[in-house]
């Protein structure tokens, strides 16, 4: 209890620099939200002036005294309209300006934020979710925010200028309508309290038909091949009419709120037609007055309606800044200093007492010493989930070290510049990823101004100048954001040439498990190899034949580093690495 | 967006009365301003308060009869637009179910998936929207200026030129700044490509160091985004100040010519306050229009995208009769000079193929990626149907007219895993609805996945989540092995289905397929040649055409030597 009390309390500071945070993009535009306050007034102020002077109108024609006033008040309403008009319009621009603009700052400082924060902090986080805090969050945010300023104030200053205006009309007739306001609150508040619980079973009901939508969808091909389609259909039928009822039930509940709170309305306008009429019969209310009492009337509940509207949507936007500030306050960042050295490394690594663990609990690399030299090859190999991966995290400064040093060239790593670092390092990783845009534009990831001989240089060296040849638009190909168009080995081909087309003095290699075909997979050996000759390798390996020819073997299980030395000094050894090479490699070797 | 409006039939009733009740609920509003004219007149003027009271009572009648039509019509238009919706969404699901393999490819999953969730919604919303206000707001515009007409022709003229003019004005506005919003879409739509490329490619763009450069083209994007967002706004900001105007002009016109005729006696005072409540309703409907409108435009391009899967076709509706999958022991496969593309005008993505494989025969499908193994499954399977040659299954018929025969004595197992939400048990017997527990466990043997099965806690019963992603990807593709297996089909199909497997457990199912082959005609593609060293045959397969059909040996040392 204490806990989660304290907690709470926590989580309630936070909101007020949430707040504050966002007050300060929005200082910025002080005079804009000055000017857009200012232009609200005037032009609720004069519209709610214009009933009266319409009142004024409608009494000037009967009454012979007054009737020379008439063309007086057609000037003021024509004044008036043309000053609320552009005061309108004003108001527009200046909400225009400061949400969009508001957002587009923090898109950008969101983006810079992402391209800064560690890789283990971004490991944390799902891609789902940092993606839509980017999106989604700021949308939210501009939405609420552009309502807030286009409504809340207005509907304000209406509710308070008609109740006013009325009041100097007929005190009488006013606080009848201020007593009936109760009324379309309670409505709007019973029926939101029972349009909530239905909205959130509505919402799981849509979460269960997504996830088995998602599920079939990729995997139809299954579902075919077992001829599951029909009991597929049945499922979905299922949670398909089960998500109607729900959501029919609630559509109609929660459209309930208008004919509602239009019926109270209703009820006003006729209580004041009533109420207005009799007090007019004993003439204590003239013709005009009332038509004005009756304009303000029709019109009364719908800036309550607007600020519940604009409420609703605060509580989601302001969800949506939580989210925000929560990935821009609490995650570390990779300093990266401008002055880049463009000196190219020699390539020694050294490890000094190395000790590194993503959880304090379950330690994994131990006091790890390893000296390498200018050029030679070290294949990490282990059983899948040995943790081979964890090695390139920190030679690459992905993650830190716990304890001690890595060198390079003699010069700890830490105090390198991150990108001066990894500049050294070309690097092919399982995990494709390649960008929306043309091949030639993937394949100059690394050197945008290369030449397109360049680029066709490296496409042949890794051998995927065939495939690319094949296409019909060639290097110009665009690729889509999931490159659909090409193989699994097709796209790591190209990053194979992404890296070709560099000239670094390391090389890191994430062996293809099997994406690769025998054939393509021998042409890339060869590749590799070239690549290899003369740089330092690090080369997460699966064949064989890389493995052998490795001038250092790094055996890894469960995390650590078990054995250490070249093939022929391990299979002496009779340890761990000679099991594996015995029950694993050994098929390779035959097949 | 009409196209899908059938859907609407089944619900006709309640699409017709859901309107008409809203229309019916208009008119009993459009008789206020006519209830208060006589308010002002009959009571007021003619110093009758009993009329007072009986005008007012019509007021508060007009009132809770105008909620209970309005309710009736919001209850009919919800269950009308989401039984319509929710249809659609069973219709739209069936067809892409259903489709074949080389139709279901033109189309990335997560696009199927938007389609059936976010844009059947927004086709929902919109049906919803119109039955409710689409024949209303011009009913109450219209509505407003016959009553006008009605109460006093003569002045009521300024309607007749004012609605027009707002329609117009409204409407061009709308079509000035659809094609904008249309680009803030895809400007939005670029901002999420991009932020969702920068996390998942975090590790590669550090390691090329090209964050400055990424930075610089989110801004770019950005920055055009709030360019166009502010441009459209400009555009939209010119529409509640300029009806506000027109609408506020006809007014002052209504009382400069209101005056005229009270002097000359040909109108009342109270039928000049009934003209201007009604000019005052046309403002607040035109600008209801102009929001419905927008709407409309987001849903029609929804629609679009629905049309768009549904005019992809179909696969051939299969016949599932029964008759056709005799029993018939099967012991040779042929293939006669197969041909086969998926677009008619595309190349080929096999050509002349030919082999003859016996039962008991274990075949390899090798060759680069993209040359066409995967397709040559595909068709042994019965999922496509070759252009020419023929594919003769011995029992001595020509299947070629039958794909589904072939599908009948055929299991494949795919590539990509693919496993549902549910227990393993259930998982299995998607493949053999009848098979006992007997015939899992010996499935799951050949497939190596019997033991981390039977070290669960539940074992068979155990739950797999969305897609199994609480299982290894290794584990998962042993099951899906074990699903093919369980068939029990005389030809056995996997397509490169050993890739998130070690070595150790790789050749473990070799050995196991080996000890079973006996009694069926196995086919394996795989992308490594040593995976293809139980193969009695192998097809190498070099862009679409077969270049060799050999033992393991005399294919490898093809290969070898050719590099």
């Amino acid at each position: 209890m204490h806990i989660s009390e304290s907690k709470k309390e926590e989580i309630k500071n936070h909101k007020k620099e949430e707040i504050l945070y966002l007050l300060q993009y929005l200082k910025k535009y002080k005079i804009l939200l000055i000017g857009s306050l200012l232009a609200a007034m005037v032009s609720v102020i004069l519209s709610l002036y214009i009933p009266i002077i319409i009142g004024r109108s409608v009494d000037a024609i009967l009454d012979a005294k007054i009737s020379s006033k008439l063309f007086y008040y057609l000037l003021q309403i024509s004044g008036a309209t043309l000053l609320i008009a552009i005061m309108q319009w004003c108001m527009s621009l200046c909400n225009n300006r400061i949400c969009f603009l508001t957002s587009k700052e923090l898109r950008i400082s969101t983006f810079d934020h992402l391209t800064k924060i560690t890789i283990s902090d971004a490991d944390r986080l799902s891609t789902g979710d940092l993606v839509s805090r980017i999106t989604n969050d700021i949308d939210q945010l501009t939405d609420g925010l552009l309502l807030f300023l286009s409504q809340f104030f207005t509907s304000m200053i209406t509710i308070i200028g008609t109740l006013i205006f009325m009041f100097f009309i007929s005190p009488l007739i006013t606080i009848i309508v201020v007593a009936m306001t109760p009324i379309s609150f309670l409505i709007a508040s019973y029926i939101s309290k029972k349009s909530f619980v239905l909205f959130k079973d509505q919402a799981s009901k849509k979460g269960d038909l997504t996830d088995y939508i998602e599920e079939t969808i990729f995997g139809m091909k299954t579902l075919q091949s077992y001829e599951g389609e029909a009991a597929a259909m049945e499922h979905f039928k299922q949670l398909n009419r089960s998500l109607k009822k729900t959501s029919q039930d609630v559509t109609f509940i929660s459209s309930l709120t208008n004919p509602l709170t239009r019926f109270v309305n209703g009820l006003i306008y006729a209580v004041v037609g009533i109420g207005g009429a009799f007090f007019s019969l004993k003439g204590m209310l003239s013709v005009g007055s009332l038509t004005a009492f009756l304009s303000y009337a029709s019109q009364y509940t719908k800036p309550f309606n607007e600020i519940t509207g604009v409420i609703t949507e605060l509580q989601n936007a302001y969800a949506s800044i939580g989210r925000i500030y929560d990935f821009i306050h609490s995650n570390d960042l990779e300093v990266i200093h401008n002055d880049l050295s463009h000196t190219k490394a020699e390539g020694i690594i050294e490890f000094k007492h190395v000790s590194f663990s993503y959880q304090k609990e379950k330690p994994l690399i131990q006091n790890l010493n390893l000296l390498v030299q200018k050029g030679q090859r070290i294949a990490i190999v282990g059983p899948t989930g040995a943790g081979k991966s964890t090695l390139i995290n920190l030679l690459m400064r992905f993650y830190a070290t716990d304890v001690g040093n890595i060198l390079l060239d003699g010069q700890d790593i830490e105090d390198m510049n991150y990108n001066d670092l990894r500049k050294q390092y070309g690097m092919v990783l399982q995990d494709i990823w390649l960008k929306k845009g043309t091949i030639s534009e993937n394949i100059a990831y690394g050197k945008p101004d290369a030449t397109r001989e360049e680029i066709r240089n490296a496409a042949s060296r890794a051998r995927a100048s065939y495939f690319i040849e094949q296409l019909p638009k060639g290097y110009d190909t665009l690729l889509d954001e999931d490159a659909i168009q090409l193989s699994l080995g097709q796209k790591q081909l190209l990053c194979i040439a992404r890296v070709m087309l560099l000239d670094t003095p390391m090389m890191i290699l994430d062996e293809a498990t099997s994406s690769i075909d025998a054939r393509t997979e021998i042409l890339i050996q060869k590749a590799f190899l070239e690549m290899m000759q003369g740089r330092t390798s690090f080369i997460v390996a699966h064949r064989l034949s890389t493995i052998k020819e490795a001038d250092i073997i790094l055996v890894m299980r469960s995390g650590q580093i078990i054995e250490k030395g070249s093939h022929h000094d391990l299979m002496e050894q009779k340890g761990f690495y000679y099991q594996l090479y015995m029950s694993q490699y050994m098929i390779q070797e035959r097949g | 967006m009409l196209r899908l409006l059938k859907y609407l039939k089944k619900y006709k009733i309640e699409a017709f009365l859901g309107p008409l009740f809203k229309l019916i609920e208009a008119c009993f509003e459009l008789a206020v301003p006519l209830v208060m004219a006589a308010m002002i007149e009959k009571g007021i003027h003619a110093k009758q308060s009993d009329e007072i009271i009986k005008q007012g009572a019509i007021l508060l009648i007009l009132g809770v009869l105008g909620m209970l039509f309005s309710v009736t019509a919001q209850y009919f238009s919800a269950k009308a637009a989401i039984g319509m919706a929710s249809d659609l969404r069973e219709d739209l699901y069936w067809h892409i179910i259903n489709m074949s393999f080389g139709q279901f490819d033109q189309k990335t999953p997560s696009g199927y998936v938007s389609r059936l969730s976010v844009d059947v919604n927004q086709v929902q919303n919109c049906v919803n929207m119109c039955l409710r206000l689409l024949l209303r707001s011009p009913f109450i515009v219209f509505g407003a200026m016959v009553m006008a007409f009605h109460v006093d022709a003569k002045n009521a003229i300024i309607f007749a030129v004012i609605i027009p003019i707002l329609f117009v004005l409204v409407l061009c506005l709308i079509l000035i700044t659809i094609p904008f919003y249309r680009k803030v879409q895809s400007l939005v739509d670029k901002v999420v490509t991009s932020v969702r490329e920068n996390v998942t490619g975090i590790r590669v763009i550090r390691a090329f160091g090209r964050q400055e450069h990424e930075k610089r083209s989110f801004n770019n994007i950005v920055d055009l985004l709030s360019k166009e967002q502010l441009f459209a706004g400009k555009i939209s900001a010119i529409m509640n100040p300029l009806t506000y105007i027109l609408v506020n002009f006809g007014i002052l016109v209504i009382l400069y010519q209101g005056n005229l005729s009270i002097k000359s006696n040909t109108m009342t005072q109270g039928e000049l306050v009934a003209l201007l409540n009604y000019m005052s309703q046309v403002l607040v409907e035109v600008i209801k229009m102009a929001s419905l409108i927008l709407f409309i435009s987001k849903a029609l391009s929804s629609a679009g995208r629905i049309n768009a899967v549904f005019q992809m076709g179909s696969r051939d509706e299969k016949e599932t009769n029964g008759n056709n999958i005799q029993e018939a022991e099967v012991s040779e496969l042929i293939l006669k000079n197969v041909d086969f593309s998926y677009s008619d005008t595309g190349n080929k993505t096999l050509e002349d193929i030919s082999f003859h494989v016996k039962q008991g025969e274990i075949i390899g499908v090798a060759g680069s990626m993209g040359m066409g193994k995967t397709t040559l499954l595909k068709l042994l399977a019965g999922y496509e149907t070759q252009d020419s040659g023929e594919i003769i299954l011995i029992d001595g018929k020509s299947l070629s007219e039958c794909n589904d025969f072939l599908a009948n004595h055929t299991s494949m197992v795919f590539q990509e895993t693919s496993l549902f939400s549910g227990t393993i048990k259930e998982n299995l017997l998607l493949a053999k609805p009848n098979a006992t527990d007997d015939d899992l466990v010996n499935a799951l043997k050949v497939a190596q996945a019997y033991e981390f099965v039977y070290e669960m806690p539940k074992q068979l019963a155990s739950k797999l989540s969305k897609m199994g992603k609480n299982l290894s990807g290794g584990q998962r593709q042993r099951l899906s092995i074990a699903r093919g297996i369980l068939k029990d089909r005389i030809i056995l199909l996997l397509d490169d289905s050993f890739s998130a497997l070690d070595y150790l457990t790789e050749s473990k199912i070799r050995t196991a397929l080996v000890s079973r082959k006996k009694d069926y005609i196995t086919f394996l593609s795989s992308q490594r040649i040593a995976s293809l060293l139980i193969a009695d045959k192998i097809v190498v397969l070099e862009n679409g055409k077969q270049v060799g059909f050999d033992t393991h040996s005399i294919t490898r040392n093809r290969i070898e030597g050719k590099n």
